[in-house]
């Protein structure tokens, strides 16, 4: 799960995925903006047909934030 | 030679208009031939030759008619139509020239240039605007009309401009610091947010010291003091352009601020919003954070007092100190209606939400 996720990052962000890392946080990567957030989030909804709630949204702030909420959906 | 006329169709229409020719000019036509169509408010009639013979049309095709006007001529003998001057005859018909033009679309008129002939060709007796925009469509079907949001949207940018007597402060921020306490601040409280929040937290901590900022205009010569800061934003996420309103932004800290956001956000973009997302908005924030957007002066949305534009981030070179820094720069705009704020009340209003952002905003 862990690599679709970067894969979908990837994609989203439209960056190398190696670029990417467990470690890859908002705050540090200028292609994750509020509006790529979005975007991310719809793509990851899609991928694994679920749904964040607004909540959730606002405390996606690093690749391990996101991963945990995922986790906890499937 | 036998006259071809406009019938009587209706007694309480006194014209029609002539809609086709059903024949072409010099024809050899028959009694019974259906030879041109009419039309009426109330109808669509054809009319059938009463007569044998060589046809002259003398009227033209979109135009109307008072009934009894002869339209065309049929001769028995050829030698007779082409022998024919229309010219000559004293029957011959004439154009309906009585029609009134309201005054706004005598200004149209001229300001399209649209020629009698024209206006005639539309065959009504009270001309207004109205009609004469389908005359312009007709005329030149290269001509796209306007998105009718657009045109609201117009609406009231004029009215902004005619109403308010607007005036406007620019403040150059240096948020260097304030970046470093945003990264901090979401690493502690694991949530995400921008200066988009961070602002829409500062005016409502400013609220209670500026009330007269949130107010309502009313009847353009009063205006009433709002019980809270209901802070709009133009959210434009490519969905077009929404300004949901964040209500009783004075009563909430940042996360609630940004959870708000992010609910708006994903309203553009699934298109979910609902009427109450726009409702009681006293004070707006123009978001024009595209990257190099300097700054955009925006327009103050009539019924409110003032609006925010909060803009890209900047960087910029300084010597501090014999050292050379590099700073990040916020460029903060306010708009605002020069009937109930002075210059120096709208730069202490500006100071004080840079201060706030150059604090620890999350206390």
């Amino acid at each position: 799960m862990e690599e679709k996720v970067l894969e979908i990052m990837s994609k989203t962000f439209n960056i190398d995925v190696l670029l990417l890392s467990k470690k890859t946080s908002k705050k540090d990567l200028s292609q994750w903006d509020s509006m790529s957030h979005l975007n991310l989030i719809i793509d990851i909804e899609n991928e694994f047909n679920i749904s964040f709630s607004n909540e959730e949204i606002v405390t996606i702030i690093d690749f391990k934030s996101l991963l945990k909420i995922i986790k906890n959906k499937i | 030679m036998n006259k071809i006329i406009i019938p009587n169709v209706n007694n309480n229409e006194t014209e029609a208009e002539l809609t086709s020719w059903d024949v072409k000019e010099g024809d050899l036509v028959k009694k019974g031939d259906i030879i041109a169509s009419l039309q009426t408010t109330k109808a669509d009639v054809d009319i059938e030759s009463e007569f044998d013979g060589y046809i002259k049309i003398i009227s033209e095709v979109n135009n109307s008619y008072e009934v009894g006007t002869t339209i065309a001529y049929i001769f028995e003998e050829i030698e007779k139509y082409e022998n024919f001057d229309s010219s000559a005859d004293t029957n011959n018909i004439e154009l309906k020239k009585t029609y009134t033009i309201t005054k706004p679309a005598e200004l149209f008129i001229e300001k399209n240039n649209i020629s009698e002939s024209e206006i005639e060709k539309l065959g009504i007796s009270l001309v207004k605007v109205k009609d004469l925009e389908k005359l312009i469509e007709k005329s030149d079907p290269s001509l796209i009309e306007f998105d009718p949001i657009q045109k609201t949207i117009a609406t009231n940018v004029k009215i902004s401009h005619d109403q308010i007597p607007e005036a406007f402060i620019l403040k150059k921020i240096n948020v260097t610091e304030t970046l470093k306490v945003i990264k901090s601040t979401i690493d502690k409280e694991g949530f995400a947010f921008d200066f988009t929040e961070l602002i829409v937290f500062c005016l409502g901590k400013v609220f209670e010291k500026f009330p007269k900022f949130f107010s309502k205009i009313e009847n353009n010569d009063f205006y009433k003091v709002s019980s809270s800061a209901n802070i709009g934003l133009t959210l434009d996420i490519g969905k077009g352009l929404f300004v949901p309103v964040i209500s009783n932004s004075n009563n909430m800290n940042l996360k609630s601020i940004s959870t708000k956001i992010m609910e708006f956000k994903m309203k553009a973009l699934r298109n979910n919003f609902k009427s109450d997302d726009f409702a009681n908005c006293n004070f707006t924030v123009s978001l024009n954070t595209e990257a190099d957007t300097i700054f955009v002066k925006p327009i103050i949305f009539p019924g409110q007092v003032c609006i925010l534009s909060l803009n890209s981030l900047q960087k910029e070179i300084v010597i501090d100190d014999g050292k050379v820094q590099e700073n990040t720069i916020l460029m903060l705009g306010l708009a605002y209606d020069h009937r109930m704020i002075n210059g120096s009340e709208a730069n202490s209003f500006l100071l004080e939400i840079k201060s706030l952002m150059e604090s620890d905003f999350n206390n």
